[in-house]
């Protein structure tokens, strides 16, 4: 009998899994990874119908990769500051996470224009003869570059936001909730790049 | 901010502060107001949605016929009052895009993950209010950029609900693949942002914010099906997110991913080597989860009105948690069922096959469990308990039919004739409506301290069953004879002329459908303003939203949240006095002492009044079970 089974168990409190904003950024996350895996699954699917342009990635991409790993680093200097009450490190650590943030931004925008100059563009152009060049992975290679462009977008508000607090002196020891949550997004948007880098460069 | 007195029955942020008009019923933060928003915006473009299936069946089902009433509220769009068959495609178009993402899914998990979630984890509102509104507006919006498209001089979309390319990708491929395209997709995007924040807040709210004492496995079936509803939102949205930007890129900036070298009047266009398959794949890797997104909260609410209305606890708790995660699960790998005819690899279109033939086996165990949860049940047919039953009948209809068009070799005759509209109309479309309705019966006290009339819902159920059957049983027999969907007339064909019949029939069946509804309508509205007072309790149910006083207020119970100390399905307890026994009542009462009246554990706020909860809407059938006897089953 069902009654039976579902006898006394020690009344307990639910233990959250974690803070409920935390979850919320992770959630949206896994949302975040799975538009990227419509977008990549749609290049693989396309790739494989054949009728496909190889072209080389300009080296500016790959020395975002490695500004991304230095603002990653710079964060996590932030963040152990922060941990350890060490204000003004709090603050160079976010400075340095958030300008080499907009370094990436920049510097994205002249990867883009190096495509463009060799003539690989978002949508296909006629040439002077009248022939396409039907560059679908270009077209690719800048959907997925600027979804990933906005996601940076939003990770610098957050480190501003972040920034601000550190300003006001709301971000230390016993108040990390801001700077962890902005910490775990800025590495997530950095790995997910270097994924996208590697996925766009040898996937080709 | 601090205005926190001894006087304040609960703490935390949650004092009571007057609210402004604005803050208390538009920008409101409190799930209870955001489920009626959801609730009364679906009801809306539900009937929107349905005004327009009604319009295009009668242009169906007399296509002879001049209809005065087609020119005056299509202007140019009908002549003759003749509807144009551009903008009947647009009809079609909008019809199915409004129930399916604004009725069936904003409508029915909007509603009720708010209302329900917090409630039935016994918590004082979301896990982020803010989201929540955020929510509800995006889904406003949405609405409203959808429905303006009804007003833009091209029309508004007219590709289809899955909006395939090229018709979607080209702007100048027919009249509604212009602005009312655009605007399609805009709302889309509105849609998938709201029902991500929706979803997420959701499932933070049920893992992280439960009562004391309410594990995984104590929560009600309900909030077990919102919850993968959620996790299913969260996970294939954003590829459909994805795959709509990939559109607007085509539609907007001359991308080629949906299209391949075309000609239109003699002149070549600029795109080159993409495939419109690829849409279809996108769109399906949504658009299958989808269904499910529909039908799930639609299940988990039967499953607690049928277990309350049959007094036993459910059949197969376990059973019934575990067919909702295999239908999660599977839901991901069956996309390719929708595009048979594409051409796919035979090989990829057994797996599929197989894959697809899955779901009837956590489809059946919840269907089993349904029937043996009332089996010897003291069954109480209210209208809830009705419609739940309805969506159990209209669910077996339709998902045997389910069972032939997941087979290729059946599906590639059958794909997009009426038989696959018959399909999906009855599992998935009307057996989800049936599950709001039952929703919505069995909850209004709960959401307006009302009772709603019960003999119009009688009267809505039993007219609304026999439109449904009406409609779209006849339509199996339409698809086997090769109708083919998604016409504007069959005029042109003689074959189909012996249809003809058979169309008026099923318009007519589709009126008296609409007619219940309207009834329901009237009900509903009325029932807000004059219904008779509800009791704290009403169906003598064991959930907790019940324990909290039935005027509604900030936070959602006085003092201390309730404690659980029990699954939800405590129906019928031999050692107990009563037939029913609320998860907030703690063991040491049970057995005899508890009389409905639970001193100790419960205090004066949480009593249930028992003796209100057989009052006049509780009917005993007493019939099914001397025929029951008769036939020497019971």
């Amino acid at each position: 009998m069902n009654t039976q089974k579902n006898k006394t168990t020690p009344l307990q409190t639910q233990p959250q899994i974690m803070e409920n904003q935390r979850l919320i950024l992770w959630l949206f996350m896994v949302a975040s990874i799975l538009a990227f895996g419509g977008l990549t699954s749609a290049y693989i699917v396309r790739m494989a119908a054949g009728n496909w342009y190889k072209f080389d990635i300009p080296s500016i991409f790959t020395w975002n990769c490695v500004i991304v790993i230095a603002s990653s680093a710079s964060m996590i200097w932030a963040y152990r500051s922060a941990k350890n009450d060490e204000l003004e490190n709090v603050k160079y650590g976010l400075w340095g996470a958030l300008l080499l943030g907009i370094a990436f931004t920049l510097l994205q925008f002249m990867g883009w224009n190096e495509l463009n100059s060799q003539d690989i563009y978002f949508s296909p152009r006629r040439s002077d003869n009248g022939d396409l060049t039907p560059l679908i992975s270009g077209s690719f290679f800048f959907a997925i570059s600027a979804v990933h462009f906005v996601h940076v977008i939003a990770g610098l508000i957050l480190l501003l936001v972040t920034l601000a607090k550190a300003y006001r002196w709301k971000v230390h020891k016993k108040n990390l909730l801001t700077i962890s949550l902005a910490s775990t997004y800025w590495h997530f948007v950095g790995i997910l790049w270097i994924y996208l880098f590697l996925f766009l460069k040898y996937w080709n | 901010m601090s205005n926190v007195s001894s006087e304040t029955m609960h703490h935390d942020e949650h004092e009571h502060h007057e609210q402004s008009f604005i803050s208390k019923y538009i920008f409101s933060m409190d799930h209870k107001m955001i489920s009626k928003q959801f609730l009364i915006t679906g009801l809306i473009m539900g009937l929107i949605g349905m005004t327009m299936s009604v319009l295009f069946r009668m242009q169906l089902a007399w296509p002879d016929k001049s209809f005065p009433i087609f020119d005056t509220l299509f202007g140019r769009w009908s002549t003759d009052g003749h509807i144009n068959p551009d903008f009947y495609m647009a009809l079609v178009t909008m019809h199915g895009t409004i129930m399916v993402f604004f009725v069936l899914t904003a409508g029915l998990s909007g509603t009720f993950s708010n209302l329900l979630i917090p409630y039935q984890v016994g918590c004082r509102d979301m896990a982020s209010p803010f989201l929540n509104m955020l929510s509800y507006w995006f889904f406003f919006a949405s609405s409203v950029i959808l429905m303006s498209s009804l007003f833009v001089q091209t029309g508004p979309a007219s590709g289809g609900w899955t909006v395939y390319p090229p018709l979607s990708a080209l702007p100048k491929a027919m009249p509604g693949s212009g602005l009312g395209m655009t605007l399609w997709l805009v709302s889309m995007i509105f849609f998938i942002g709201s029902s991500l924040l929706g979803g997420i807040n959701y499932v933070v709210t049920i893992l992280n914010m439960r009562t004391h004492g309410l594990t995984m496995t104590r929560l009600p079936l309900t909030m077990w099906a919102f919850f993968f509803t959620a996790v299913l939102g969260i996970l294939s949205f954003p590829v459909l997110l994805s795959g709509s930007l990939l559109l607007v890129f085509d539609r907007s900036f001359g991308t080629s991913f949906y299209l391949s070298e075309i000609f239109i009047d003699g002149h070549a266009l600029t795109n080159a080597g993409g495939s419109p398959i690829l849409w279809q794949h996108l769109f399906w890797f949504l658009g299958h989860p989808e269904v499910y997104i529909i039908i799930l909260p639609a299940l988990g609410i039967t499953s607690e009105v049928v277990a309350t209305n049959s007094r036993k606890p459910i059949f197969g708790y376990k059973a019934m948690i575990g067919s909702i995660m295999g239908i999660a699960g599977v839901s991901f790998f069956v996309w390719g069922h929708h595009m048979f005819v594409t051409g796919m690899n035979p090989l990829f279109g057994s797996v599929f096959m197989f894959i697809t033939f899955l779901v009837a086996i956590p489809s059946a165990v919840k269907t089993f469990n349904y029937l043996a949860t009332m089996w010897r049940g003291n069954i109480r047919f209210t209208p809830a308990m009705l419609f739940g039953v309805g969506l159990v009948s209209l669910f077996v209809t339709g998902g045997l039919t389910g069972i032939f068009l997941g087979n290729a070799a059946l599906d590639i005759p059958l794909h997009d004739s009426y038989f696959v509209v018959a399909h999906f109309h009855i599992v998935m479309g009307s057996s989800a409506i049936f599950g709001l309705l039952c929703g919505v019966y069995h909850w209004f006290p709960r959401m307006y301290g009302r009772m709603m009339n019960p003999q119009l819902g009688y009267l809505h159920f039993w007219l609304s069953l026999i439109g449904v059957y009406m409609v779209f049983f006849p339509m199996h027999f339409m698809g086997l004879g090769g109708v083919p969907r998604r016409y504007y007339a069959f005029t042109a064909w003689d074959q189909f002329a012996i249809w003809n019949d058979m169309n008026e029939f099923i318009t007519i069946g589709a009126i008296i459908g609409s007619f219940a509804q309207l009834i329901f309508l009237y009900n509903f509205v009325s029932s807000i303003f004059f219904g008779k007072k509800s009791v704290q309790n009403p169906w003598g149910s064991n959930t907790l939203e019940w324990t909290a006083p039935v005027e509604q207020i900030h936070g959602n119970w006085p003092g201390e949240v309730p404690k659980v100390y029990r699954w939800p399905y405590d129906y019928s307890r031999p050692d107990a006095v009563e037939d029913f026994v609320p998860q907030n009542v703690p063991d040491d009462v049970v057995p005899v002492e508890w009389a409905g009246d639970p001193h100790g554990a419960a205090s004066a706020h949480n009593e249930v009044s028992s003796s209100d909860a057989k009052s006049e809407s509780v009917v005993h059938f007493s019939w099914f079970k001397k025929l029951g006897m008769r036939l020497g089953v019971l």
